[in-house]
């Protein structure tokens, strides 16, 4: 079905804001200021504010049960053995979580969904378009979207708890290091049985998957560093909470970095340099590749354009700041191009505020997955 | 003196173009223009904007310390016991954590700090302003007394793990009887041998100190109701996640309410109802409603956030403003002390270089009892 | 406001069924009979179904463990302690528990909910009925009707594994005699000071009960499976001159004949589960049959959640099945119940002066593929 949405104040993001209409097509951006045609159903933006939809890089929705009981409903951490890469999140999801219906109320429309961070190598990711017409499976991105692994305090301390395997940070790496060398001893043998563990890293070792990588300390930073040196892999860095003490070594790597939670108390030791400028620290260093996260549940989903104004708010350009949640967060990915600007020929994933993005108290109005209203405000209401 | 000229004013519900004075590190007076004496220092603050100093009703700062892990910074709970009205907030607050150094660089000029909520009677609370390096110079001394209560999960959590009584909400109501009942007994009897613990149980029944109680769900609140009444005493609603569930039932209530913290995810059961529009439904039931961060949930550097969030509800902004101001002074019993900028008050004011509802707008300067203490940069160099 | 609800069959427990009519106001029975002179400002058209008093599930523990939420909501024993009278289940009752909805459904509109079975003195009960209202306080019919006890196998299997006393039939009955015992001698020391003028300090919340209990302003509910349980019950009654009510009573027909002196009724069920426990061995749905035959005052009651409250009716069916009979078995869901929970001027029955408490159903109320179509709470009804 073809529609045009006019009068509003359009924010590709990935060109320069401008006042005019869009055609959408069969669920993608046709035309910029496309002419008016008859019998095509109009959309009137009211002069108010079109962004693309919001890209989350890092959440847990679904795994971590939103409104439900404490224990029953967490599926995020197989904490029973230190080295998991065959867990899956898909598999751990609640498909009729109230998280996702709290993502999309709030303009979030891509949601990458990783296990947590309990272990040295949690399992992998799996990006989904937060669209509630499509069946579940339908929405499924990129059904392996990264393996996740995890550095610092967590996995010691779940480890020395459960299964006896990390007491120090050293055992982290050396756990992480020997299933490295495990996969490439099992790819040399000749005669080997399948299996899953190690073909999974292989992929990493290949190019195949992305090694996303939960760090907070600096040091941590630079052991992953050094270990994906070891072994050649390519690594983005989640979380990154101390790069701003080491934004050269970042920027001179051009490590796509995913900073956020932006937004906790300094509750473990490991983020007691955290700060609300790393952001504008890094971009002033020449990293380019920056995203946000929120971590959801760890904070509420809804924050994540809001760390985004408070990087704007500690000197981060909001030319950055708007990348850092649309078209960043969808490259790291390899969703680019599909999702994260308004240009023509992508996913149609747009949502229309009263205020700017960058403006914490604005609202979210619309929301449109893939062409199709999938939220509308007034009717539902916010979810705050 | 010192003379502040220049800024846009919070006073009255507006932003007034006025210069006031102060002395003695109150408020002295108000004039469109104010000329300084010899003897008077001069702030100019043109292009600025001056508010009220912040005020959180429901904060643990100093006794959960911020960057310092889990067990060394953590005095918020004394879990040995399900009732402990003898111990007080003061006895474990750091002045120094940088929680309390974050409230007064982002705004917020006086926090009360209580016990946790893993005990049916947590301790006393206290109201202090941020700034100090010794607690006892930082209380305000005029709040009314506070003894911290806790209904619900976080009780038969912390208990039932324990496998020890209170360990399911049946008893929860039953702890707290008996400790009021043993307080009963304690006024009466002419012979009592005097204990810290038993005079403050006495106060909340001589009605001298409020009781805080934290609770989230609609029945626990029932029940709080019910035994209030039995042994009648004041309460303040903390969190209070579903009330709104019930407008109408709220409405019977005519307690204070101290909302939040909203922004928050499923982290547990007891904050499935929380949202930013509770503040709303409340306001409209014509209840008196606070905001708390509950730092370091949600940590005081961040204290704008919520006013953000709940900005989206499009109240009156000024409405929203005595959710963090002067409805938690009326909730402590110190609104003729501060929450507002009028004259005679103490001189608790934050100058901000836009609108404080702007996220681009920075708190350049904190004053309390008319002295700089903070500001957004003096992290910068902490 | 006035409502009159025609086309029913009235089925009001103290006559025969017949066709007929009722008038209610201010959520009371203002008339009843074949025909209603009274007018109405609304009138309910009953399909030709069956109107029936809602039903009393007198021993139950619903909205103690609402459904479906697990340790957030699991109230129903306070397993840290074998005395626990100062506990109330009006503190832990969750109004917007699923299942009371459900048993609306089911015909059950008023519960007694009671403190589980693990402690010798376990709490105070109370009586709600069904709102939709997410409020306890819109439910309450009446507070602290009865303290809670309990014998035999639970309490020595909670209390044995900490190696607390009771570890044994003989620590219950012991521990029981204890309670009531210190509450004696607290009446006393009562009437001691009341006597000598001086000033009562010495208040205590548990012992306060004990002095309902021995003033026989509230009876024990004393849950009992096997006969020597039941006539240690009966023996404690004896002893301290209190009133009881024996709870369960799966060995009744053992001891018919002492029940049956004693003149205590009995909360019969729940019988529609599994032997899950040895003093269960003897369980059967004859027991109605003899309860009836004796003129024993009995109730028929699920224990929800043991089964749901939703379909006591059915174990009332499966006594009949037994040989019970019918009349009699809607008795021990109506009259009977409201006998023993002391709310009979209100509930039990179809008369005039007594609460609209009312089910319209659109088949017989043992037949499992019927179901109430229209309350008086919720009007016509969704499943």
């Amino acid at each position: 079905m073809k529609w045009i949405l006019k009068n509003a104040i359009i924010h590709p993001v990935t060109s320069e804001t401008f006042r005019g209409s869009i055609l959408i097509d069969k669920g993608k951006i046709a035309q910029i200021n496309p002419a008016e045609r008859k019998g095509t159903k109009i959309f009137d933006g009211g002069g108010l504010h079109l962004f693309p939809g919001i890209v989350e890089e890092h959440c847990h929705i679904g795994t971590h049960g939103e409104k439900t009981n404490q224990t029953a409903d967490q599926d995020t951490n197989e904490w029973s053995e230190p080295i998991t890469p065959e867990m899956h999140a898909l598999d751990g999801i609640k498909i009729y979580d109230f998280g996702f219906k709290m993502a999309l109320a709030n303009g979030i429309t891509t949601l990458n969904i990783f296990p947590g961070s309990g272990s040295p190598i949690t399992g992998i990711g799996v990006a989904l378009k937060n669209d509630p017409s499509l069946r579940f499976e339908e929405r499924i991105l990129i059904k392996e979207s990264g393996l996740k692994m995890a550095f610092g305090e967590n996995p010691k301390s779940v480890h020395s708890k459960t299964s006896k395997t990390i007491q120090t940070r050293m055992a982290t790496a050396a756990l992480i290091r020997k299933a490295f060398q495990d996969a490439l001893n099992y790819e040399k043998k000749a005669d080997k049985e399948y299996n899953r563990r190690f073909e999974i890293l292989l992929r990493v070792l290949k190019g195949e998957l992305t090694a996303h990588v939960h760090a907070h300390r600096a040091d941590d930073i630079q052991t992953i560093i050094r270990i994906a040196d070891e072994f050649q892999f390519k690594i983005h860095l989640e979380h990154a909470t101390e790069s701003h003490l080491i934004p050269e070594i970042i920027a001179q790597r051009q490590i796509p970095v995913a900073i956020g939670p932006m937004f906790t108390a300094k509750y473990k030791i490991e983020v007691n340099n955290r700060s609300l400028r790393t952001p504008a620290i890094l971009e002033k260093a020449g990293v380019k590749d920056l995203s946000l996260i929120t971590d959801h549940p760890v904070i509420p989903i809804w924050n994540l354009p809001i760390e985004a104004s408070m990087a704007v708010h500690y000197g981060l350009s909001e030319d950055l700041a708007l990348r850092s949640i649309t078209i960043n967060p969808a490259r790291n990915l390899g969703l680019d191009h599909r999702i994260g600007s308004i240009e023509v020929g992508k996913d149609a994933d747009m949502i229309l505020l009263d205020r700017e993005l960058l403006d914490p108290t604005h609202r979210v109005l619309y929301v449109w997955t893939n062409g199709t209203l999938s939220y509308d405000t007034e009717k539902e209401g916010m979810v705050l | 003196m010192l003379i502040v000229k220049g800024a846009q004013i919070w006073k009255d519900r507006d932003l007034k173009r006025l210069d006031f004075s102060v002395g003695e590190g109150k408020i002295a007076a108000f004039s469109p223009s104010l000329l300084p004496g010899p003897q008077d220092e001069v702030l100019n603050l043109s292009g600025h904007y001056v508010y009220p100093g912040l005020i959180d009703p429901h904060t643990h700062v100093g006794l959960l310390e911020e960057t310092t892990g889990n067990f060394a910074g953590d005095d918020v709970n004394e879990t040995t016991s399900p009732a402990t009205a003898g111990v007080r907030a003061i006895d474990g607050i750091n002045p120094l954590d940088p929680g309390i150094r974050n409230a007064c660089n982002y705004g917020v000029t006086t926090v009360c700090v209580m016990p946790g909520s893993a005990n049916v009677i947590g301790g006393e609370g206290v109201v202090i302003k941020t700034a100090g390096k010794s607690v006892d110079t930082m209380v305000v001394s005029s709040a009314k007394k506070i003894v911290k209560m806790a209904f619900g999960r976080n009780i038969t959590w912390t208990w039932s793990k324990k496998e020890k009584y209170p360990s399911t909400r049946l008893a929860v109501g039953a702890v707290l009887r008996e400790k009021l009942n043993a307080a009963k007994n304690y006024m009466a009897n002419p012979e009592r041998v005097n204990t810290y613990e038993m005079e403050v149980l006495a106060n909340l029944l001589k009605k001298e100190a409020i009781a805080r109680i934290h609770v989230a769900n609609l029945e626990d609140i029932e029940t709080i109701d019910r035994i209030t009444r039995e042994y009648e005493i004041d309460y303040v609603l903390d969190h209070a996640s579903a009330l709104h569930t019930n407008p109408e039932y709220a409405k019977t209530l005519r307690v204070p309410v101290i909302l939040g913290p909203l922004n928050v995810a499923g982290k547990s059961f007891q904050s499935y109802d929380v949202t930013c529009a509770s503040v709303k439904v409340l306001l409209e039931a014509g209840l008196l409603v606070s905001v708390m961060s509950d730092a370091p949930v949600i940590p005081l550097n961040l204290v704008r956030l919520q006013m953000f969030l709940i900005d989206r509800y499009r109240l009156n902004r000024a409405d929203i403003l005595d959710l963090f101001t002067e409805n938690p002074a009326k909730t402590l019993g110190i609104e003729k002390q501060t929450g507002s900028l009028d004259v005679g008050k103490d001189a608790d004011f934050i100058v901000l270089d836009g609108d404080i509802f702007d996220y681009r707008s920075h708190v350049r300067s904190t004053y309390i009892y008319g002295k700089a203490c903070g500001g957004e940069d003096y992290e910068m160099d902490s | 406001m006035r409502k009159k609800i025609t086309n029913v069959t009235i089925h009001s427990i103290v006559q025969k069924p017949y066709k007929g009519e009722l008038i209610v106001e201010d959520g009371k029975i203002a008339e009843v009979g074949k025909t209603c002179s009274q007018s109405a400002d609304e009138v309910i058209d009953g399909r030709g179904g069956l109107c029936f008093p809602g039903f009393i599930d007198a021993h139950s523990h619903i909205g103690l463990s609402a459904e479906g939420y697990g340790f957030e909501y699991d109230d129903s024993n306070e397993m840290t302690n074998p005395v626990t009278p100062e506990v109330r289940t009006e503190d832990a009752f969750v109004p917007t528990d699923a299942a009371l909805k459900e048993a609306a459904l089911g015909g059950v509109l008023v519960h007694c909910v009671l403190t589980g079975s693990a402690n010798p003195v376990g709490g105070l009960g109370f009586i709600v009925r069904y709102t939709p209202s997410n409020l306890t306080g819109d439910k309450v019919v009446q507070r602290d009707i009865g303290l809670k006890m309990a014998t035999g196998e639970n309490p020595k299997r909670v209390y044995g594994e900490k190696n607390q006393m009771p570890v044994t039939r003989m620590g219950t009955a012991a521990v029981i005699r204890k309670y009531l015992q210190d509450g004696k001698n607290y009446i006393e020391k009562k009437a001691k000071a009341q006597k000598e003028e001086r000033p009562f300090h010495d208040t205590d919340l548990k012992l306060e009960i004990a002095e309902k209990v021995l003033k026989k302003l509230i009876p024990a509910r004393i849950h009992c499976h096997r006969a020597e349980d039941m006539l240690t019950a009966l023996r404690i009654k004896e002893e301290f001159d209190i009133r009881i009510v024996i709870e369960h009573a799966t060995e009744y027909l053992k001891v018919r004949e002492e029940i049956k002196k004693s003149g205590v009724p009995v909360i019969l069920g729940p019988y529609m589960c599994s032997r899950s426990k040895v003093e269960l061995k003897d369980m059967t749905y004859k027991t109605y049959k003899g309860a009836l035959e004796d003129g024993t005052l009995f109730a028929c009651i699920s224990d929800h959640p043991v089964f749901p409250s939703q379909v006591l009716r059915l174990q009332a069916g499966m006594a009949v099945a037994y040989g019970a009979d019918e009349a009699g078995m809607f008795r021990a869901l109506t009259i009977m119940p409201a006998q023993i929970l002391g709310i009979e001027k209100d509930f039990g029955s179809i008369e005039k002066g007594k609460q609209s408490s009312l089910c319209i159903w659109d088949g017989h109320p043992f037949d499992s593929r019927s179901r109430v179509i229209w309350n008086d709470q919720d009007g016509w009804t969704t499943l």
